[in-house]
């Protein structure tokens, strides 16, 4: 697929204040851990990912509807139509087999990373 | 709510009203785009849920639909982004595209028909020529296994005797027998062409191929009654005399009778016996398809006297091979290089063979590849730049259209529309004008190229196998430059459109308004270009037809009408050289006393189309004789130079005693006493033909040199010498205009001479015709391409014209209201439009003046920067686009100013 130069004719917004930006690679995770505890539909993880994170996380919602497309795309989720709290058709997201593996191996690698760089950022001067 | 999305979504998916709707009515209307409708529904689903929550919290709900558009971001930069994720987004991407464009071009089918056109006419001329080529010299043979057939072709130089019945690349009988049975790398078989006469057959004759007894089965022929021949039965010359019949010849002359299996027939007065009948597949490897086939051993038959297959210097055996597993086309040329050169040593010991192993397909000659290359060339040239004027009319009409749509192009960008994804669009549109275009161009080539063949003279053609219909090769290649020239030239305007500031044309009400108003550079070049080649072919075509005009009128230093020609079936009726000259000495008695007959001689060569060509020597004063040089030869009968009108300059001409006691006399013509003598007297001297040991000809006369008319015309001094061969002779009657007469009497006298001969009669002109076919077709398709290229520049000119004239309305009206001369402006409208014409025909002029030397050959004379088709090509080309110009720019004038006015 050809890259695209859109262009984006809204500001993003920034609802929160001192929200870190986004890892690379780190929205795909905090999707699969949202529908983890259960299936979602696109808002509701949104809001999961909101309360998981205590808000500490920026996102342009809207962003979050092509990493699901693609997560779905990868088999690592899987969606059904239902119905929502209040009584809307829904599409709801649920994680498959190859999405709770996928899951673990990254939570895995991302708490070794965390862990690596920890060390690395704590260390003083004379233990180099 | 989800009113207010829609709405916001509609505006998004593109302003302009009508891609709106035809988005929302043509895919929605499709299954396959249940996609879209569920994406839809769940971002609208996450919004509803977002302004819902905001309310709860105490916004209003303008101010929370607000807040969650804003946290939403770009709705159609997201979508776009989720539709490339989908599984085969591309396959659909493409399907939407093709949707699109179609329907884009539906509603312009004027611009879609034209454009259409315009690409199918360019390909077909280009497919067509392919598709002759292809099928004279590429295509696989209609044989089994065509993947392994391999002609090879063996021409041998250097000194000695030899000579050659057909083409050069022919070997002789002991040398094809030594090769074969030394081969290890691949099986040969001869094959050889012949007619016969046959009562057997409507009209007396049979074509029939001589053949060694592995070459039917080589080719996968089956026996469909009976059997073929054997090993044995082609070994020693003159010893079998049998006969394989063809299917069709089996089915149209023998009834298809089951019997006919040991019949006997008689084949040039000779008995053979039918041995068997071959399948309906089976047509030969040769471009005409035999109604016979015999043993090659049987050719003495076909020239009394056994002069070809008793003669090991001379090559009448055309070589096809079946290349064995595993061996490559270079080890198999290697092995043959070797192979030929010691079948030579017994016989022509001072000669070097030189072999070419060329895949299996009709006429692929190394000579005719070599000297065919330019011709096509020049062919192919010829007609890539009809194609070119093609494609750049419809970059022309795309470009003009996209300049129509850019605001809707702006707005497309400025929403997301990634500038890929609308140069997608754009090619996408192009491809399918190109696949349309290509598949009509198809149709049309077939018919180009069927037309073509059929204007070649019949009597070359009889029997032909030749095969046009296209094969994947033909119909890969025809799209593939559909597709490829609608592409690129779809890419010049498309990246021109995407590439531009766009903001301009979202301010103003109508995007184009604010271009400035005539100034359209690319436009411009690509009429230009058109113009430019257009000259180009129209003034090739020009010359070609003064061309075909000055040689039509030429001088040719002999009689070019009321001469009827009578060649005879002498050989096929077993006659010898003794017979045959008192036979022909007879009859022309007989005629030369009858009513209207002015004069009577006789010739071998086909006068105007046949040739002969020899070396010689002149035997000086001292008796030393001089190095060898080519001239052309010429056997005639007497007074031959009376009855052609050749003028007798010094000496005399043959007299009828000349010829009946064989004379040892020569006559040359002017070039050969000016080249060889200089000033001094010819007449007295001697010259040696051919071999030293034949001995040397008393000059006795010097006449004018005749010029030919064949295109080939290697222009050598000429010797003419009494006719001997009569085996080959040819009477030329001259008459007063009587034809008629003149063609009974000599059909009466012929059957009272011997009723079996058969006699055909032509006259000089047919064959005046014929020498001048290939300078007529190539005028003709010349033309046919200046006339298409011509048309193309016009239209595109045309459409040019219009379009800038309608992007002026406004200022035309202005200027007509202010009560500015229509003339005046009709004169500027059309003067603006014709700049581009008057530059590309500069251009054009330059080109044309170097290229009218590519066709000198065809040109007799007429000098390749002839002024007067230069002057008349330019005049007719400006006439055509001044016409095409001030069409469009009159109509506009014709608009009431006020309609102009009001035109927003």
């Amino acid at each position: 697929m050809a890259p695209r130069d859109t262009v984006d004719p809204v500001d993003p917004v920034d609802p929160v204040d001192n929200a870190a930006e986004l890892l690379p690679g780190t929205l795909d995770l905090l999707i699969l851990k949202a529908i983890s505890l259960g299936p979602l539909h696109g808002y509701g993880i949104l809001l999961r990912i909101e309360q998981i994170t205590g808000d500490a996380l920026a996102i342009e919602q809207g962003a979050l509807y092509p990493a699901l497309y693609r997560l779905q795309r990868q088999r690592l989720v899987a969606t059904e139509w239902g119905t929502s709290d209040n009584n809307r058709r829904a599409k709801y997201y649920r994680l498959t087999a190859a999405g709770r593996k996928r899951l673990r191996e990254e939570t895995e690698w991302w708490e070794r990373l965390v862990a690596a760089i920890g060390t690395a950022l704590r260390a003083k001067p004379e233990e180099v | 709510m989800w009113r207010l999305f829609r709405r916001r979504r509609l505006r998004a998916s593109g302003a302009s009203a009508s891609l709106a709707e035809a988005r929302s009515r043509g895919e929605r209307a499709e299954a396959g785009h249940r996609f879209e409708r569920d994406l839809d529904e769940e971002l609208a689903f996450h919004l509803r849920s977002r302004i819902d929550d905001h309310v709860r919290r105490g916004l209003n709900p303008a101010d929370a639909e607000r807040r969650a558009r804003l946290e939403f971001g770009g709705v159609d930069k997201y979508k776009e982004q989720i539709r490339d994720a989908r599984p085969l987004a591309l396959v659909d991407d493409l399907a939407r595209d093709l949707t699109y464009a179609w329907r884009s071009l539906r509603r312009t089918p004027v611009f879609a028909s034209t454009a259409i056109v315009a690409i199918a006419l360019g390909v077909a001329v280009n497919a067509g020529l392919v598709t002759l080529v292809y099928a004279l010299v590429l295509r696989p043979l209609p044989v089994k296994d065509p993947g392994t057939i391999r002609n090879v072709f063996m021409s041998t130089r250097g000194g000695g005797s030899r000579g050659t019945y057909g083409t050069p690349y022919f070997v002789s009988f002991p040398e094809f027998v030594f090769m074969r049975s030394q081969s290890r790398t691949a099986d040969l078989a001869a094959v050889a062409e012949a007619s016969l006469s046959c009562t057997c057959a409507a009209g007396g004759q049979l074509r029939a191929q001589l053949v060694s007894e592995n070459l039917l089965p080589l080719i996968g022929a089956r026996p469909a009654l009976g059997r073929f021949f054997t090993a044995d039965e082609t070994k020693t010359p003159g010893s079998a005399p049998l006969v394989v019949l063809s299917w069709a010849t089996w089915q149209q002359q023998f009834g298809a009778a089951q019997d006919v299996v040991g019949r006997t027939v008689n084949l040039n007065r000779t008995p053979f016996t039918i041995v068997g009948v071959a399948d309906a597949d089976a047509t030969g490897p040769l471009v005409v398809t035999p109604d016979v086939w015999l043993p090659y051993t049987m050719q003495a038959i076909t020239r009394p006297g056994g002069m070809l297959i008793d003669e090991p210097t001379f090559g009448w055996i055309q070589i096809l091979a079946r290349r064995r597993p595993g061996v490559s086309d270079s080890a198999m040329r290697a092995e043959l290089s070797v192979l030929g050169q010691q079948s030579l040593l017994p016989h022509n010991p001072d000669r070097t063979a030189t072999v070419v192993v060329s895949p299996g397909a009709f006429l692929n000659y190394p000579m005719i590849m070599q000297n065919g290359a330019p011709v096509m060339a020049i062919a192919f040239l010829a007609v890539s730049l009809v194609l070119l004027i093609a494609c750049a009319n419809v970059a022309n009409m795309l470009l003009a259209r996209g300049l129509g749509r850019r605001r809707e192009i702006a707005i497309r960008v400025s929403l997301g529309a990634g500038r890929a994804r609308l140069l997608r669009q754009f090619l996408t549109e192009s491809a399918v004008i190109g696949a349309l275009g290509g598949v009509i161009g198809l149709m049309l080539s077939q018919a180009a190229a069927r037309f073509v063949l059929a204007s070649v003279p019949k009597s070359a053609m009889t029997g032909h196998q030749i095969d046009l219909s296209p094969d994947w090769w033909i119909v890969a290649y025809t799209l593939t430059v559909s597709l490829a020239t609608s592409l690129f030239f779809g890419s010049v305007p498309a990246l021109r459109l995407i590439r531009r500031d766009l903001t301009p044309a979202l301010k103003t009400e109508r995007g184009i308004r604010s271009l400035p108003g005539w100034r359209i550079p690319l436009q411009s070049a690509l009429v230009a270009g058109q113009t430019a080649i257009t000259l180009v072919l129209l003034v090739n075509a020009g010359l070609l037809v003064r061309g075909l005009d000055r040689a039509l009128r030429m001088d040719l230093g002999q009689r070019a009408d009321n001469v009827l020609i009578a060649s005879f079936n002498l050989q096929q009726e077993q006659y010898t050289a003794e017979p045959a000259g008192r036979l022909l000495m007879n009859l022309r008695d007989a005629v030369a006393q009858s009513a209207g007959v002015v004069g009577v001689s006789m010739t071998v060569n086909d006068p105007l189309l046949g040739g002969c060509g020899m070396r010689a020597r002149t035997i000086g004063a001292d008796g030393r004789p001089s190095e060898r040089f080519d001239v052309a030869c010429e056997q005639v009968g007497g007074e031959y130079f009376k009855t052609m009108r050749v003028a007798v300059l010094r000496g005399r001409g043959f007299t009828l005693d000349d010829v009946r006691r064989g004379a040892r006399a020569a006559v040359v013509d002017e070039r050969f006493a000016r080249a060889r003598f200089g000033d001094a007297d010819p007449l007295g001297r001697f010259v040696r033909l051919g071999r030293d040991e034949d001995g040397d000809d008393e000059i006795v006369g010097v006449v004018a040199t005749t010029s030919g008319i064949a295109v080939d015309r290697r222009i050598r001094p000429k010797v003419y010498t009494p006719i001997r061969g009569f085996m080959e002779g040819r009477l030329l009657i001259a008459h007063d205009g009587r034809t008629e007469a003149v063609v009974s009497v000599l059909r009466a006298r012929v059957a009272e001479a011997d009723p079996n001969l058969l006699v055909s009669i032509k006259s000089i002109e047919e064959n005046v015709r014929l020498a001048l076919s290939p300078v007529r077709i190539a005028a003709a398709a010349a033309a046919a391409l200046g006339l298409m290229g011509l048309v193309l520049a016009c239209s595109g000119l045309y459409g040019v014209v219009a379009f800038s004239v309608s992007r002026r309305l406004r200022e035309i009206g202005i200027r007509v209201a202010l009560g500015a001369n229509r003339t005046d402006l009709l004169r500027m409208i059309v003067g603006q439009g014709l700049r581009p014409v008057a530059a590309g025909g500069a251009i054009g002029l330059l080109l044309a003046a170097a290229g009218g030397h590519l066709i000198r050959a065809l040109l007799f004379g007429v000098s390749p920067i002839d002024p007067i088709t230069f002057t008349a090509t330019v005049l007719a080309l400006l006439a055509a686009a001044a016409l095409a110009a001030i069409v469009p720019a009159l109509t506009a004038l014709r608009l009431d100013p006020m309609v102009a006015l009001r035109d927003e």
